[in-house]
């Protein structure tokens, strides 16, 4: 074996050896946890219900809707560690109490601090019936005052339904401007927080 | 050799004093209340309207800071943006540069200008900084200016205060700076051992034969004289002065 031989017999020592031992000490690849899209607090309208089931389905949740009052703050046992929560108090058909603006923004407060300690990622909702956008008389304003605040505060996302429906015609209806924006908003808000 | 080096040394010395006497501009924004009126060409001189936008200009040092004023009558931010007009003032926006966003008096007009303050408004003044900052401008929002109209204690009547309330959050949500020209002016007004009399010279108040341009008289509790959008300028600037803003640089000694 000459010297150059012996240089090539070398390098295919060290590459192979540097591939087994690459291999050998590669992590398994990572399971993603399976991921839960749950909808806090009231039931949601026909409009949030049909995008938050296709952005569901799209990006591979379970989706669950858990009817639960906003004092109620028992975390279900459904409920676990990457999941992620849409906090809606205010929706449509709840026969749930809704405390006044400022007690349930320290309420809303107390839910996401509940969920980011059990590393769970909250989501706020505005209100689906927030008062007709051509109307001064802005009935669930200080909950969607009290809503922003909370985000800001806290640095939680918000799927703005009422932003949307003020936006594009008032209406929320299944197949309006202001429902295929929600459902727009809806798959890429839980497609950025699945990275 | 001279030859060469001539010519050069020259373009140098004059690209830095070119470059040294640019002014930033201070793009303005809003409505009425903002307005430049004299810079129309149908506008009558004798009107006696003033928008505190027109009174800024004489502060600064026009080296230091050039004034656009692309402030229209009855315009709200969702208006002012269909109507292309923010398309003009971005025009105008580039590195370095302030742009003053006031919007209010006509969002809460019940027609196509309408804006919900807490959803559409936000999302609009929202827009007007993110493009604004996108140009390398630095916004600057305002919350909109007072009215005169009281209520049966003598307050100002909060007619807007949603509005401003809603300015608030979006300057909190993007980092941006805000003056509360509503609380200042609101403050302003009721400061006076005669605030009626102090109200009555800051919009356009005449008695018939007062005033020749409204010869039976007039009662325009949300429009300034001279009186007023000079001192809404001067609120302004007082309030840049405090914040050590920038903008202060430019102004006259």
């Amino acid at each position: 074996m000459n010297m150059s031989s012996a240089f090539y017999a070398l390098l295919v020592i060290v590459v192979l050896s540097g591939c087994t031992s690459s291999s050998d000490n590669a992590e398994p690849p990572l399971q993603p946890e399976p991921t839960t899209l749950h909808y806090l607090g009231s039931m949601p309208n026909l409009c949030i219900n049909d995008s938050l089931s296709a952005a569901s389905d799209e990006l591979a949740f379970d989706f669950e809707l858990l009817e639960l009052a906003i004092a109620d703050k028992q975390l279900p046992d459904t409920v676990s560690a990457n999941d992620i929560v849409l906090l809606d108090f205010i929706g449509q058909a709840s026969s749930m109490p809704i405390p006044a603006a400022a007690v349930f923004q320290r309420h809303l407060t107390q839910w996401i601090a509940l969920l980011s300690q059990h590393d769970i990622k909250p989501v706020l909702v505005t209100p689906s019936e927030f008062a007709s956008a051509m109307s001064p008389q802005n009935t669930l304003a200080e909950y969607y005052l009290q809503i922003r605040l909370v985000a800001i505060e806290t640095g939680t996302p918000i799927l703005d339904v009422s932003l949307n429906r003020h936006m594009h015609g008032d209406s929320i209806d299944i197949g309006s401007n202001a429902c295929m924006a929600v459902q727009q908003e809806s798959h890429d808000l839980l497609a950025s927080l699945m990275l | 050799m001279s030859r060469i080096i001539n010519p050069l040394f020259l373009s140098i010395i004059l690209y830095c004093c070119i470059s040294s006497a640019h002014s930033a501009d201070l793009i303005m924004v809003g409505d009425s209340t903002m307005q430049d009126y004299r810079s129309i060409s149908s506008f009558d001189p004798l009107r006696p309207i003033y928008g505190w936008g027109e009174v800024l200009p004489d502060y600064f040092d026009p080296d230091k800071i050039t004034v656009k004023n692309f402030a229209r009558s009855g315009m709200s931010s969702k208006s002012f943006i269909e109507a292309g007009r923010w398309d003009l003032a971005k025009a105008e926006i580039d590195t370095g540069d302030f742009v003053i966003i006031q919007f209010g008096h006509n969002d809460q007009k019940l027609d196509d200008r309408y804006t919900n303050p807490f959803t559409v408004y936000t999302k609009m003044l929202a827009t007007y900084v993110e493009e604004a900052r996108a140009l390398g401008g630095e916004p600057i929002l305002l919350t909109p200016v007072s009215r005169g109209t009281r209520d049966s204690n003598g307050f100002l009547k909060n007619t807007h205060v949603d509005y401003a309330v809603a300015a608030r959050i979006v300057a909190l949500e993007m980092n941006t700076v805000l003056i509360d020209m509503l609380s200042l002016t609101d403050e302003y007004l009721l400061d006076s051992a005669d605030d009626t009399q102090r109200i009555n010279q800051h919009f356009l108040v005449f008695a018939p034969g007062e005033n020749a341009f409204y010869p039976d008289g007039l009662s325009d509790l949300s429009h300034t004289s001279l009186d007023g959008a000079t001192k809404h300028a001067e609120l302004f600037l007082q309030r840049i002065i405090e914040l050590d803003h920038a903008v202060a640089a430019g102004l006259l000694p």
